[in-house]
C-alpha cells in the first residue's frame, strides 16, 4: 500500500485540481489554442493531411500531423461518448498527474533514498510552481502543457538509455515521445527537448571515466537521436520540407530580435530566477493586485533560496553536481537577451533565421528552467530539512510551512482561477444554434449539395475574432471547427498573399466602391456556395462591419437566398444558377501584376466583374489577356516633414522609442548614421575652413617647384581633388541605396513638398492608362513620371479617375505626385461634460485625416484628442498633447487612420482638467490615393463555347479528379489558395501531360492553361502530401530496427 | 610577483573585449553595464590568477544575488537587475575555472 502512495496522492491532487477548475460545468477555450478539444473528429480529419481545407481557402499546415496521436486519443474518448466538458477536464486531469507523478518518479530514481517525502513534494513543486501557473495553465497553450508533462517520462527513459544503454530504454523514450508528439507543433520544443537531452547526456560523462565510457555515451546518444529522427519523420519529413517557406513568410529576423529584445528586457534576472514572468503577473496583473503585495513578493524568494540553497550542495554532491550547472545554463538560456551576457542571444538572431523560434525564449526554453529548479528545490528542501537533524517537530514544520507556501502562491490554480482573467475567465458556452446550423448544412451535403464553402461574415481579416456569446469569446476564430459539412472561410492566415484576397472578399460587402454584380463575382472566384452571417459577432472594437449593415445588404442579394436562422445565425445559400464550382473553366481572362506591397486596392473593384485574373510569371508569358492591370511594387511617401527639427534632430530623438520597444538593429544603425553625419560634416567643416585660410597664401608662396617639374602643391591639391571625386563616387553610390532601398524617389528629389511615390516594374512595353481609386477634389493634378512632369487631367470613371495613356517601356518606372488636403471636414462641434466633439463629414475607410488647429491653454499642462470610429463605445485611437500655459496660443497636428470598415467618426477634445480654447480647427482627408496601370486597349480573348463542361469529384483535401471537355484553349481555375505544389495532370487518349504554367489566379489560387482543346481526365494533387508518405516508411524502418533491437536478447544493450 | 601581475594584465585584456560585446555589444549606452564588465574582468582575471581569491568571490555573487532579492521586495527592480546579473554572471565565470575539476571528480571538491 505505501508503494503506492504517491501515485495515490498525485491522482488525489490532480482530481481535486480539476473539480475546482470544471466546477461550473464549461469548458474554456480561445486565445491562441481555439477549442482544441471541442471536437477532435474534425481536427483530426483535418491533420491526416498536410493540406487543410477546411480553413479555406486552404492551407498547407503540415505540423498539424503531430496533433494526429493527440487528437486521435481524444477522438476514442468522444466516441465513447464524451462531451467536450469531458473531454476537457480528462485529458487536464491526465496532464496534472503526469507532471506530478513523473517528476515524482524521476526524483525518486535520482535521490535512491527509501524516503518518498522529499519526491513527492518536488513533484508537488513541479505542479504548482510559479512558471506552471502562469506559462503554462494560464497560457493555455496546449503544446506547453504536454511538453510539461512528458519532461519527466522523457528525462527518466533517456537517463536510464544513456546509463546502461539498454535498447528498452529507448524504446520506451521513443513511445514517450511519441505520445507527446503534438508538443513538437512549437517547433521551438524540437530545440528545447534536445537541450534538454544534452544536459542529460553531458550528466553521465562526468566524473570522466575514460574514453571507452565517453564513446559509449557518444554512440547513444547519436543511435537515440538518429532513431528519434527516424521515428518522427512521419510528421518531420513534411514539415521540414514545406514549414520554412511558409514561416519566412510570417516571421522575419527584425521581428523575431525585436520580441526577443522586448521579452527579455522584462524576463530580467530577479524574475527568470522566481520563474515568474512579469507581464502577465505584474503588469497586466490578470490575477489580481494580491501579487504586488509584499508577502507575495517574498513567498518565491523563499523558494529561489531554497533552490540556491539546493545548487550549494549540489556541487559538492557527485549525482546532483551537474544539475547546479545545467541550471545555470537553463536560467542563462531562459532570460534571453537580459544582462548579464545577454548579446550572445543577439548575435545567434541575426545570424541564425532558425534561432528565430526561440524568440520568447522563458516561454520556449522555459520548461528546462523549471526541471532542473524542482531537483535542486527538492534537494534544498532535503538537505535544509535534514539540518534540523532528529528534531522531526522542525521538520515537519518546515516541509508543511513550504508546501502551504506553494499553495498559497498558486491559489487561482486551487480556486480554479488559472485560465483566463481573474475577472473574466475564458469560460466557452458554444449556443447550441451553431450545431443546429452545421445539422443543417450537413443534410444539404447529403441531399446532394456536395460542392462549395461556406463564407463566414463578417469575415475577420486577422486570425482571431471575439463572440458575444453567454460568456464571451476571444481567440483563434473557430467557426471551421464547428462547421463540418463544406469548407469555412472565416479567418486570416497571417499570410500576405491569402490575407489580402481574404480582405477583398471580406471588404466587397462594405466597401464604398461595391455592387451586387461584384459581390458576386467574388463569391463565384472562391467558389462560395453558403453564408453564414454571425450577428452574435462582437463587431464594435475591432475591424469588422455591423453584422446589421450586412444582413440588410445580403437580404437585398437576388442571387442570395435565405435559408434559415439557428439564434445569431443566418445562413443564405447561393442560387445554383450562380455557383461556381471549385474547378472552373475561363476564357476572359485579365492579367495583373500585384507587386510586393499589401494591396491597398482589391483588384475586384476595379476590373470587369466577368473577367478573371491570372498572375503569369513575366518571363515565360506570351498571352495577353483582355485587360492588364500593373499594381505598384512598392510605394513611399517622400518629402518635407510635418515639424522644424533637422532630420538628424529626429534621428537623435527616436532613440528612446527604438530603445523601449527593443527596435536594437534600428538603435544601431541610427548610431552608425549619426556617427557618420557627425564625422562627415566635422571633416567637410574643417577642410573647407583651412583650404581658405591655406589657399591665398599657397599661390603668393608657390616657389616649390624642384627642377622645373610640377609644383610641389599642385600634386597636392590635384590629389585633393581625387579624393574628392571619390567622394562624389560615395555621394552616388548613396543615392543609388536610397532609391533602391525606397527611400527616395530617382527622379525629382526636390523635398520641398510631400509627395507619394510609386514605383512600377512595367511587364511589357505598351500604353497604359493611369488610374486612381477613389475621387480627388482637383481636376489636375501634377505627376512626376520618370524623368518628366506632367499635368494631368483626372476623367471620373465609375468608381476611378483616369489621368490618360502613358506609353511605357518595359522595365522600373517612378511615378509620383504632391499630396494634397482636402476642404475641412469638421461638423459644427458640441460641447458635452466639458468635452468638445466633433463629427467628421464624408469620413471613409483605409484613410489618413489630419486634424489640426491652434491652442491655449489658461490651465493645467494638456489635454487629450481621441479618435472615435462607428458605434465603437472605445476610442480607436487616443493623442496626448502637452503645452505650457505660458506659450500662448501653439498650433497642434495629429494624423489618423481609418479602418477599412470606418463609417462614421468623430474627434473629441477632452480637456482633462485643463483650461484651454481652441480655434480655427481643421480635419482634412490626406489625399494620398493609390494609384495602378491598367492596358487600355482590348487584348486577347479566347473563345469560349457552350458545349465545354467540367466535372470531378473531390477525393480528399489533396486530391481532386475529374474530366473536362475544352472545345478551345482556356484557363483551368482551381479555386484553393495557390501553392507550387499543387500538380494538375492531364489525361487524354492514353497519354499523360502536365501542364506547366501553373499561374496565381485571382490573386489567391491556382490556374492552368491548357493550350489543346479535347477531352480530358483531370486529376489535381498536392504533391507534398508526398513527403508523408516518405516519412512514413522511415517511421516504419526506424520503429522495426528499435523494436527488433530490444528484442534481440543477445543485443539487449549498446 | 612581476609575472603574475603581467599574466593578470594579459587575462584582463584578451577577457574585457570578449566580456565587453557578451555583455553590451560594445555599445556605452548603459553606463552600469560597461562598469559590469569591467568588474567581471577584473574579478576573471584576479581568480585566475590567484585561485585563492574565487572562494571569495563566490561569497561576494551570493552577497550580490542576496541584494538582489532585498531591493526587489523594495520595488527597485533596476538595481535588483544590476545586482542579480552582476551575481550571476560572476557566477559562471568562476565556474569555468571549476570545470576540470568537475570533470574529473564529477563534484567540486575545494572551492
Amino acid at each position: 500500500m505505501k508503494k503506492f502512495l504517491p501515485l495515490l496522492i498525485f491522482l488525489t491532487i490532480s482530481a481535486g485540481l480539476i473539480f475546482s477548475w470544471f466546477r461550473f460545468g464549461l469548458i474554456y477555450g480561445g486565445g491562441d489554442v481555439g477549442l482544441q478539444t471541442y471536437n477532435p473528429k474534425r481536427i483530426l480529419e483535418n491533420a491526416r493531411f498536410v493540406w487543410w481545407d477546411s480553413a479555406g481557402p486552404g492551407a498547407p499546415i503540415p505540423q498539424g500531423l503531430s496533433a494526429v496521436p493527440f487528437q486521435f486519443t481524444l477522438f476514442l474518448f468522444q466516441l465513447l461518448g464524451f462531451s467536450p466538458l469531458a473531454l476537457q477536464a480528462t485529458l487536464f486531469f491526465l496532464l496534472l498527474f503526469l507532471m506530478g507523478y513523473g517528476m515524482y518518479l524521476f526524483l525518486e530514481y535520482k535521490f535512491e533514498d527509501r524516503n518518498k517525502l522529499y519526491p513527492v513534494i518536488g513533484g508537488f513543486f513541479y505542479m504548482l510552481n510559479p512558471y506552471m501557473m502562469i506559462q503554462v495553465w494560464h497560457r493555455f497553450i496546449h503544446t506547453t502543457i504536454i511538453f510539461a508533462a512528458a519532461m519527466p517520462f522523457l528525462a527518466i527513459f533517456w537517463n536510464k538509455w544513456m546509463k546502461e544503454g539498454k535498447a528498452k530504454h529507448l524504446l520506451f523514450f521513443l513511445l514517450t515521445a511519441f505520445l507527446s508528439v503534438y508538443a513538437f507543433g512549437t517547433y521551438a520544443f524540437i530545440l528545447a527537448v534536445w537541450i534538454f537531452l544534452s544536459f542529460l547526456t553531458i550528466g553521465q560523462l562526468v566524473p570522466w571515466q575514460g574514453r571507452k565510457q565517453a564513446y559509449a555515451v557518444g554512440l547513444r546518444f547519436v543511435l537515440g537521436f538518429i532513431v528519434w529522427i527516424l521515428v518522427n519523420a512521419w510528421w518531420m519529413v513534411p514539415v521540414s520540407q514545406i514549414s520554412p517557406a511558409v514561416l519566412s513568410g510570417q516571421h522575419k529576423t527584425e521581428e523575431s530580435l525585436v520580441t526577443l529584445v522586448t521579452i527579455s528586457s522584462q524576463e530580467i534576472l530577479p524574475y527568470s530566477l522566481q520563474l515568474i514572468n512579469p507581464f502577465y503577473l505584474v503588469y497586466q496583473a490578470e490575477f489580481g493586485t494580491i501579487y504586488k503585495n509584499i508577502l507575495f513578493q517574498i513567498i518565491p524568494w523563499i523558494f529561489v533560496f531554497i533552490i540556491l540553497f539546493g545548487l550549494v550542495n549540489s556541487i559538492k554532491h557527485k549525482a546532483f553536481s551537474l544539475f547546479g550547472i545545467f541550471y545555470l545554463l537553463a536560467l542563462f538560456l531562459a532570460k534571453g537577451a537580459a544582462p548579464p551576457f545577454g548579446k550572445l542571444f543577439i548575435l545567434g538572431f541575426i545570424n541564425i533565421f532558425a534561432l528565430g523560434v526561440l524568440r520568447n525564449p522563458f516561454e520556449k526554453t522555459g520548461l528546462i528552467l523549471v526541471f532542473f529548479s524542482t531537483v535542486l528545490f527538492t534537494l534544498g528542501l532535503k538537505v535544509l530539512s535534514e539540518k534540523f537533524g532528529k528534531n522531526n517537530l522542525f521538520r515537519n514544520s518546515l516541509i508543511i510551512f513550504v508546501c502551504l507556501l506553494i499553495l498559497i502562491f498558486s491559489w487561482p490554480m486551487i480556486l480554479g482561477k488559472v485560465i483566463g482573467r481573474l475577472d473574466k475567465p475564458v469560460f466557452v458556452e458554444v449556443p447550441i444554434s451553431y450545431q443546429e446550423a452545421d445539422s443543417w448544412l450537413l443534410e444539404q451535403k447529403k441531399i446532394g449539395i456536395l460542392d462549395g464553402k461556406i463564407l463566414h461574415l463578417p469575415l475577420t481579416q486577422e486570425e482571431s475574432i471575439q463572440y458575444n456569446w453567454k460568456f464571451g469569446y476571444s481567440g483563434l476564430e473557430p467557426s471551421d471547427t464547428f462547421f463540418t459539412a463544406y469548407p469555412s472561410i472565416s479567418r486570416g492566415f497571417n499570410i500576405k498573399r491569402i490575407d489580402d484576397a481574404l480582405s477583398g472578399l471580406g471588404s466587397s460587402f462594405y466597401s464604398d466602391y461595391t455592387d451586387s454584380t461584384r459581390i458576386l463575382g467574388n463569391l463565384q472566384d472562391f467558389s462560395v456556395r453558403f453564408i453564414v452571417l454571425h450577428k452574435d459577432v462582437d463587431w464594435t472594437g475591432g475591424n469588422l462591419p455591423n453584422p446589421q449593415d450586412l444582413e440588410k445588404l445580403l437580404d437585398r442579394l437576388e442571387f442570395l437566398e435565405k435559408n434559415q436562422q439557428f439564434g445569431d445565425l443566418i445562413v443564405y445559400q447561393v442560387r445554383d444558377q450562380y455557383f461556381k464550382k471549385a474547378v472552373t473553366i475561363e476564357h476572359d481572362i485579365s492579367l495583373i501584376y500585384p507587386g510586393e506591397e499589401k494591396l491597398s486596392i482589391w483588384p475586384s473593384l476595379i476590373k470587369n466583374p466577368g473577367t478573371k485574373l491570372i498572375t503569369p510569371e513575366i518571363k515565360e508569358f506570351t498571352f495577353n489577356g483582355s485587360q492588364t492591370f500593373i499594381f505598384p511594387k512598392s510605394f513611399f511617401i517622400y518629402g518635407a516633414a510635418s515639424d522644424s527639427a533637422s532630420p538628424v534632430e529626429r534621428l537623435k530623438n527616436l532613440k528612446p522609442l527604438f530603445i523601449q520597444t527593443g527596435m536594437i538593429q534600428s538603435l544601431a544603425l541610427a548610431d552608425k548614421v549619426l556617427a557618420l553625419s557627425k564625422a562627415l560634416n566635422s571633416n567637410i567643416d574643417d577642410y573647407g575652413k583651412i583650404l581658405k585660410q591655406v589657399f591665398p597664401k599657397a599661390v603668393e608662396i608657390n616657389k616649390f617647384q624642384i627642377n622645373g617639374e610640377e609644383s610641389l602643391l599642385s600634386a597636392i591639391f590635384r590629389t585633393h581633388i581625387q579624393t574628392l571625386q571619390n567622394l562624389q563616387q560615395n555621394t552616388m553610390e548613396l543615392e543609388k541605396y536610397l532609391v533602391e532601398s525606397n527611400l527616395k524617389p530617382k527622379y525629382f528629389d526636390r523635398d520641398t513638398d510631400i509627395r507619394q511615390v510609386f514605383k512600377f516594374d512595367v511587364p511589357i512595353n505598351g500604353s497604359f492608362e493611369l488610374m486612381m481609386l477613389d475621387s480627388y477634389p482637383v481636376p489636375f493634378l501634377k505627376f512626376y513620371i520618370n524623368d518628366k512632369q506632367e499635368l494631368l487631367n483626372g476623367k471620373v470613371l465609375e468608381n476611378t479617375l483616369s489621368f490618360g495613356t502613358l506609353d511605357l517601356q518595359k522595365g522600373d518606372l517612378e511615378i509620383s505626385y504632391p499630396v494634397m488636403l482636402s476642404e475641412n471636414l469638421a461638423s459644427p462641434a458640441a460641447v458635452l461634460n466639458n468635452d468638445i466633439e466633433i463629427p467628421v463629414n464624408e469620413i471613409s475607410g483605409s484613410a489618413v485625416y489630419r486634424f489640426s488647429g491652434n491652442v491655449r491653454i489658461d490651465q493645467g499642462l494638456g489635454f487629450y484628442v481621441l479618435f472615435y470610429e462607428n458605434q465603437n463605445p472605445e476610442p480607436s485611437a487616443r493623442e496626448s498633447l502637452q503645452s505650457n500655459p505660458l506659450a500662448g496660443w501653439q498650433k497642434f497636428q495629429i494624423n489618423f487612420q481609418t479602418k477599412s470598415t470606418t463609417k462614421k467618426a468623430k474627434i473629441v477634445i477632452s480637456p482633462a482638467g485643463s483650461k484651454l480654447t481652441v480655434s480655427d480647427i481643421k480635419i482634412q482627408k490626406v489625399l494620398n490615393n493609390q494609384i495602378f496601370l491598367r492596358s487600355d486597349k482590348k487584348g486577347q480573348t479566347l473563345l469560349q463555347d457552350e458545349a465545354e463542361s467540367v466535372e470531378f469529384i473531390k477525393k480528399s483535401a489533396i486530391e481532386y479528379e475529374g474530366k473536362i471537355k475544352l472545345a478551345n484553349p482556356g484557363f483551368l481555375f482551381f479555386k484553393e489558395t495557390f501553392h507550387p505544389g499543387w500538380k494538375l495532370s492531364l489525361i487524354s487518349a492514353g497519354e499523360t501531360t502536365f501542364p506547366k504554367q501553373h499561374f496565381l489566379s485571382n490573386l489567391y489560387g491556382n490556374a492552368w492553361y491548357i493550350d489543346k482543346a479535347g477531352e480530358y481526365e483531370f486529376k489535381i494533387e498536392f504533391d507534398p502530401q508526398k513527403y508523408f508518405n516518405i516519412g512514413i516508411i522511415l517511421t516504419v524502418l526506424g520503429g522495426l530496427f528499435i523494436l527488433a533491437v530490444a528484442m534481440n536478447k543477445r543485443k539487449k544493450q549498446i | 610577483m612581476v609575472k603574475k601581475i603581467t599574466k593578470l594584465l594579459f587575462i584582463f585584456t584578451a577577457s574585457f573585449p570578449v566580456l565587453f560585446f557578451l555583455n553590451t555589444g560594445f555599445s556605452t549606452d548603459l553606463l552600469w553595464k560597461t562598469f559590469q564588465t569591467i568588474v567581471f574582468s577584473v574579478l576573471f582575471s584576479l581568480s585566475l590568477v590567484w585561485p585563492v581569491l574565487k572562494k571569495y568571490f563566490l561569497i561576494l555573487s551570493g552577497l550580490l544575488l542576496i541584494f538582489m532579492a532585498v531591493f526587489f521586495i523594495s520595488g527597485q527592480s533596476g538595481w535588483a537587475e544590476i545586482f542579480g546579473s552582476s551575481g550571476f554572471g560572476l557566477v559562471l565565470l568562476l565556474l569555468i575555472s571549476y570545470v576540470p575539476q568537475l570533470i574529473k571528480k564529477g563534484y567540486i571538491e575545494h572551492i
